[in-house]
């Protein structure tokens, strides 16, 4: 995906660009380049390379990932090498995440709290997008 | 050159408000220097008081008066609140920097424990520091453990920071309540009353609000209950009061005079008028 502004902006809090933002991009971007598909394929296809992305993006491995979403090693290689802008972006939105719950709370917040509510974070916007139950 | 006013002279075409200020001022001159000094000599207040008798100013004299008198009070009144919220931040002060402490020596444990790895006698060791160093402030009264998920037990406020985040909110409020009466004592009269010192006491007064407010700690600690009762990881059932819940949902609202704190204060001061 391209954007008129930069992972760094994103961190930063100059730029806000959300979870749902980034979802919806990716959507958007998925639609344009495979558009033959049918709709539910479409759907299927989007939450694999987001499942992809996001573990890939909060560190987990190639292999890691397979074990955890059972996607083939190949297709899960392609969406990593083909999605490196997206993956990155991703990181700039969870670390804003990490940075503003330490703006907010003027550095008090200690380290495990703030991983404690990011991960909540993630899982409160998963649940929105309908990924996770 | 040192040119003298003739008060004597001048009180007969003066306002009533001007003869009020002067008598004020003077009053308030007595007040400040224990009696040492006046502004006022005895014939010159005599003068300003038989100009008020002529022109049958007194009664409104009489009101004005009772309204100076009431704004000492009140102004009395405005330095305790700012000792008690003062003295409510202080403590509040107390158990955050507390928990800051012991939080980072904890955070340099943990970093301590990576580096040496991830041995039994390691992990060992430390959770017998840890549980050595114990808190007994928290910003959480149940313990969380690392990796805890957003499905283990909600998260329960420090009893500590909740009840002095309550108290140190109701010490501004009252704060706040006493300055808008001042308000109200100056709408009335159409004046100000109180002299350069009480002016200044008012001044700090109204600057302890605006940081409690905005530089202080209670609004970064609120925040870290904002985040978890927003991601409804918060157990608001646990929480001592309601009025703890509504400061975290959001302080600016609470942070402020109701309709029902005004008129309150706007009653005392009628009140406090008609007795006197």
């Amino acid at each position: 995906m391209e954007w008129e502004f930069t992972t760094s902006q994103v961190m930063n809090g100059e730029v806000e660009y959300s979870l749902d933002d980034f979802y919806r991009d990716l959507e958007n971007e998925l639609d344009f380049n495979i558009d033959k598909y049918e709709i539910k394929e479409k759907a299927n296809v989007l939450i694999l390379f987001y499942a992809v992305i996001y573990l890939t993006a909060t560190g987990r491995e190639v292999e890691k990932v397979h074990e955890l979403t059972e996607i083939p090693i190949d297709l899960i290689e392609y969406v990593v090498e083909n999605c490196q802008e997206n993956i990155e972006m991703l990181k700039a939105i969870i670390q804003r995440r990490f940075l503003y719950n330490i703006e907010t709370s003027k550095g008090l917040l200690p380290n495990h709290l703030n991983t404690l509510f990011v991960n909540a974070y993630l899982r409160q916007c998963h649940q929105k997008l309908n990924l996770i139950q | 050159m040192k040119k003298l006013l003739n008060i004597k002279k001048m009180a007969k075409d003066m306002s009533l408000k001007d003869k009020a200020r002067l008598l004020f001022a003077d009053h308030t001159r007595e007040f400040e220097t224990q009696g040492k000094e006046r502004l006022l000599t005895p014939e010159e207040e005599d003068a300003i008081t038989e100009s008020c008798q002529k022109k049958e100013q007194i009664p409104e004299l009489n009101r004005l008066n009772s309204m100076y008198n009431l704004s000492g009070r009140v102004v009395r009144d405005v330095r305790a609140r700012m000792l008690h919220l003062e003295l409510a931040m202080s403590r509040l002060d107390t158990v955050v920097t507390y928990i800051h402490k012991h939080d980072e020596g904890e955070e340099k444990l943990r970093h301590l424990t990576y580096k040496l790895g991830t041995t039994d006698s390691v992990q060992k060791l430390y959770q017998e520091i840890s549980n050595q160093s114990q808190s007994s402030f928290n910003w959480y009264s149940n313990k969380i453990e690392d990796g805890a998920s957003s499905d283990s037990k909600k998260l329960v406020p420090d009893p500590h920071v909740q009840r002095l985040s309550v108290e140190a909110l109701d010490a501004s409020r009252m704060l706040r309540r006493v300055l808008h009466m001042m308000e109200c004592i100056e709408q009335k009269g159409d004046m100000k009353f109180v002299g350069e010192m009480d002016e200044e006491i008012m001044q700090e007064a109204h600057k302890l609000l605006i940081r409690f407010s905005q530089e202080y700690y209670l609004v970064p600690v609120l925040n870290i209950y904002k985040e978890a009762l927003d991601l409804d990881l918060l157990d608001t059932e646990q929480c001592q009061s309601s009025l703890f819940l509504e400061m975290v949902a959001d302080f600016q609202k609470v942070n402020t005079l109701t309709d029902e704190d005004r008129e309150d204060a706007e009653n005392m001061v009628n009140q406090c008028l008609k007795d006197h």
